[in-house]
């Protein structure tokens, strides 16, 4: 009697002391541990005044109304290569929807460069000091951000896309209902 | 007085809400001496973590990524936004991830394990202190008439005791 009292204490406290670890343990697996989580899904796109290759102004705010997608990107950057090609089609295969590059960490002859080659199906837009970058939380390239018609980001694509993956999170923006109103 | 309240009103929101990121909230303060300007951010910076580094802070990384981090902290201590003001400022463009140190929240991280220690030594000193009675408490089976003492025992016994 006494000794099947002490088992269930000791399984009780071993249960306590094993149970958390467990929790931490199981709820690490399937996540990539240098994913930087996005806090900015579902709020307001932060706004921004850029200028593309060729000068020309372009701020998010008049670009509401028409699903957006924000890639950044660099030359030094192999997957932004990568996806390139992919994205360099998007605009004709989503004809409702504006594709913007914005440089990250790079030098402008280096873009010129690099866009005189594969040409320019889109504008790039430059972004000093990193700072449209860091309003976006970007912790590497490339990225992508997918804004809705009323200027949510709907989702965030790390890594270089793939048709599916475009195709995808394009529907989604496409489909994204207005923000409810706060009071 | 009501330019205080304001600011106070809008830090208490903003932290009620959650992150916001905009707008931004008015310096609280006049700028530090520019000279202090660096010391301070170098502070700051030591609690960013670095985006693409592995645990280091912003202040330690030169990555591309960090500096521009760091740059931009500079940019907002010079500017006379206070420490707090910061760490939300990149708290809600990049998640409380971005802090090096846990909030308050996240007591349980602290608690933890100088409770565990504390319980293993109390174990560890109730298990010695169990050790160490044994001998005494715990009567052979022939000193309570269990079993007759064998003769070798009880010569042996004899023995010691003269």
């Amino acid at each position: 009697m006494s000794r099947s009292r002490v088992n269930v204490w000791v399984l009780v406290v071993g249960l306590l002391i094993t149970a958390p670890f467990v929790y931490v343990l199981a709820s690490g697996f399937g996540k990539d541990p240098h994913a930087v989580p996005s806090v900015l899904e579902g709020k307001p796109a932060p706004d921004f005044s850029l200028v593309d290759m060729d000068g020309n102004p372009v701020a998010l705010s008049s670009l509401a109304g028409s699903p957006v997608v924000l890639n950044f990107w660099s030359t030094w950057c192999q997957p932004c290569k990568i996806e390139h090609p992919l994205l360099q089609q998007a605009p004709a295969v989503f004809p409702d929807v504006k594709f913007y590059g914005i440089i990250y960490a790079d030098q402008t002859p280096a873009v010129r460069r690099f866009l005189d080659q594969s040409g320019q199906r889109y504008p790039h837009l430059v972004d000093p000091g990193g700072r449209t970058a860091l309003d976006y939380g970007v912790a590497g390239v490339p990225e992508t951000f997918f804004i809705d018609r009323y200027g949510q980001i709907v989702a965030k694509h790390v890594g270089p896309l793939s048709p599916d993956s475009l195709r995808y999170a394009v529907d989604l923006t496409r489909a994204s209902a207005p923000p409810k109103s706060t009071p | 007085m009501k330019a205080l309240l304001f600011v106070l009103v809008l830090a208490l929101t903003a932290r009620a809400n959650g992150p916001e990121v905009e707008p931004e909230l008015p310096p609280p303060g006049a700028p530090p001496a520019a000279e202090e300007v660096e010391a301070l951010t170098r502070e700051i910076g030591a609690g960013l973590r670095c985006p693409v580094c592995q645990g280091l802070s912003i202040s330690d990384s030169r990555a591309e990524a960090a500096t521009m981090m760091y740059d931009r902290t500079r940019e907002l201590v010079a500017a006379g936004y206070d420490e707090d003001q910061i760490r939300d400022y990149w708290v809600a463009r990049y998640g409380e991830w971005v802090l090096l140190e846990p909030e308050g929240k996240h007591w349980l991280v602290w608690v933890a394990p100088g409770m565990g220690l504390g319980l293993g030594l109390g174990w560890l000193a109730v298990v010695v202190s169990r050790w160490r009675k044994e001998p005494d408490e715990v009567p052979l089976p022939s000193e309570v008439g269990l079993v007759e003492r064998d003769p070798y025992e009880k010569r042996l016994l004899d023995e010691i005791d003269n």
